[in-house]
């Protein structure tokens, strides 16, 4: 993995070593999955053992560009040749086990993430980053409620939403969209083969262009966890640089909640004072009863320059590409490297049940 | 339980709804249905009725840019937004092209009205943007929308039956 950062570097924007680790983390991330056909739809001579699929599919892909693999699977395996000719993919959709739809155009962690959630109000479960468990899918072959999935289920129309999802989140941080449409038309089309070939250089070839660099918040704030720990390359005061991930408007982020509801706010990198917007602020802004906020900590002082507030106990927890993220993380930084690839950050919000 | 805890918060806020442009509701709305506190008390410092809009219009205008605005989530304490549609290329102009929606409604809602007023069919193409640049998600709502996309009080909503902007 060492290799990674010569080769992404990029005659204007160097990367550092931890910011292309993080994106490359972001990358290979992938999810279990459990694919089964929905049993009263299986054609007649399927072979019934056997109907079951299983895939790690990586978080930043999409449901539609799984459809030609699990075909193939199951035209080899499950349907005997009459039933293959007679099923078409247009029709092909799919459903969580508790009968959810999913969306065609959410990438594959989203929708994995947002299942963590929701089980986690029903099922009393601390969340666990190390064992995974399938998230099962129902395949269903027949009669889609189109009206419901929005969109039709072909790869053009994935493309179409990622490309409106990118854009959007371009026009979130800098209020324009012309960094994503000053890309040439190959270049924006490298970015889709990018994810359908899981290629992360090309992917991060162009991405890099619309996308914020990472360097240390402004010096006047003190940023104890992003100008240490995440940006050891950047010790010395650099000068504040427009492309930063501190610079941008706001940062495109969701939250989804349990069960549906998705709040969108506006997230600048800084706050009032000057210092950057962290998550638990940005949490506690917008779902205090889930995050409280945290008394004030008592003022620093050179005997103890990191004074801890005293800690209030929190309802709620804060998955970030699968990963329970910590409540100072910097909504700035994680704009610019836990993003998924259309640009926005997915903050799904599990409940800790007793 | 759950859901009762994610919801909460935010009932107290309601008073939001009467942070929005009120100068672009039609003028058969009830202005005091929006307002009513204000609405009466500067009546009665005020003399000539043709000079009521403009003074209130100018203390609710900063007030769309406040930090309340941000807090009408979830669609409870769901407020009105102005969506202006704008045609592009050859795409046929609307007589009425304000129009208000409750900011709940999915992006879809707007798409589907669109087409309805349009007289388009399910077959024929047809592009959404917003802001000339990009095409929402269809499950995004209006007011996440209108949030972070929203210009001088409206959602400007441009369609067109060809592709714009890839």
């Amino acid at each position: 993995m060492s290799a990674y950062p010569s080769t992404m570097s990029n005659k204007d924007r160097n990367v550092d070593y931890h910011t292309t680790l993080f994106r490359r983390l972001i990358w290979e991330g992938s999810v279990p999955l459990e694919i089964r056909v929905d049993p009263k739809e299986l054609p007649a001579n399927s072979d019934r053992g056997l109907e079951c699929y299983y895939i790690q599919a990586p978080r930043i892909s999409y449901l539609p560009l799984l459809v030609p693999q699990i075909r193939r699977f199951l035209m080899d395996v499950v349907f005997d040749e009459v039933a293959a000719k007679v099923l078409k993919e247009e029709d092909w959709w799919f459903e969580s086990e508790e009968g959810t739809l999913l969306k065609w155009h959410w990438p594959i962690g989203l929708i994995y993430d947002n299942h963590t959630i929701s089980t986690s109000v029903r099922v009393s479960s601390v969340p666990s980053t190390s064992t995974a468990i399938p998230m099962r899918l129902i395949l269903h072959l027949a009669s889609p409620p189109t009206e419901k999935l929005l969109l039709a289920p072909n790869v053009e129309a994935c493309k179409q939403a990622f490309m409106g999802q990118l854009k959007e989140a371009d026009f979130i941080r800098w209020g324009s969209t012309k960094r994503m449409t000053g890309l040439r038309k190959v270049d924006q089309d490298a970015i889709w083969e990018g994810i359908k070939e899981h290629n992360f250089d090309e992917y991060w070839r162009v991405a890099i262009k619309v996308t914020p660099t990472v360097t240390p918040a402004p010096p006047q704030s003190p940023s104890p966890l992003s100008s240490a720990a995440m940006n050891p390359s950047a010790d010395q005061a650099a000068p504040f640089d427009r492309e930063s991930a501190y610079s941008v408007r706001s940062v495109p982020v969701r939250i989804y909640l349990p069960n549906g509801p998705v709040i969108q706010e506006l997230a600048p990198t800084l706050l009032e004072d000057g210092t950057p917007h962290t998550l638990s602020h940005f949490l506690s802004s917008y779902v205090p009863l889930l995050f409280p906020p945290q008394p004030p900590a008592p003022p620093p002082s050179r005997v103890n320059p990191n004074p801890q507030a005293p800690s209030v106990r929190q309802p709620g927890y804060a998955l970030i590409q699968g990963v329970v993220s910590p409540p100072d993380a910097e909504l700035a930084w994680l704009g610019a490297c836990l993003a998924g690839a259309d640009g926005w950050l997915n903050i799904c919000i599990g409940i800790f049940r007793n | 339980m759950s859901r009762n805890v994610t919801l909460l918060p935010y009932v107290n806020n309601c008073s939001t709804s009467a942070k929005w442009p009120l100068s672009q509701v039609a003028p058969t709305q009830p202005f005091a249905h929006f307002h009513h506190g204000r609405t009466l008390s500067r009546r009665s410092n005020l003399k000539k009725p043709s000079r009521l809009w403009t003074p209130i219009r100018r203390r609710i205008r900063p007030k769309v840019r406040s930090q309340d605005a941000c807090r009408t989530w979830l669609g409870l304490t769901s407020f009105i937004v102005i969506v202006r549609f704008k045609a592009i290329g050859n795409a046929p102009i609307m007589k009425q092209n304000f129009y208000k929606i409750t900011s709940s409604n999915r992006f879809q809602a707007v798409i589907q009205f669109l087409r309805k007023e349009l007289g388009w069919q399910a077959s024929e193409p047809l592009f959404t943007y917003i802001n000339l640049s990009f095409s929402p998600a269809p499950d995004d709502t209006v007011a996440n929308l209108f949030k972070s996309c929203g210009t001088d009080g409206h959602l400007i909503v441009n369609y067109s039956t060809t592709q714009a902007w890839g």
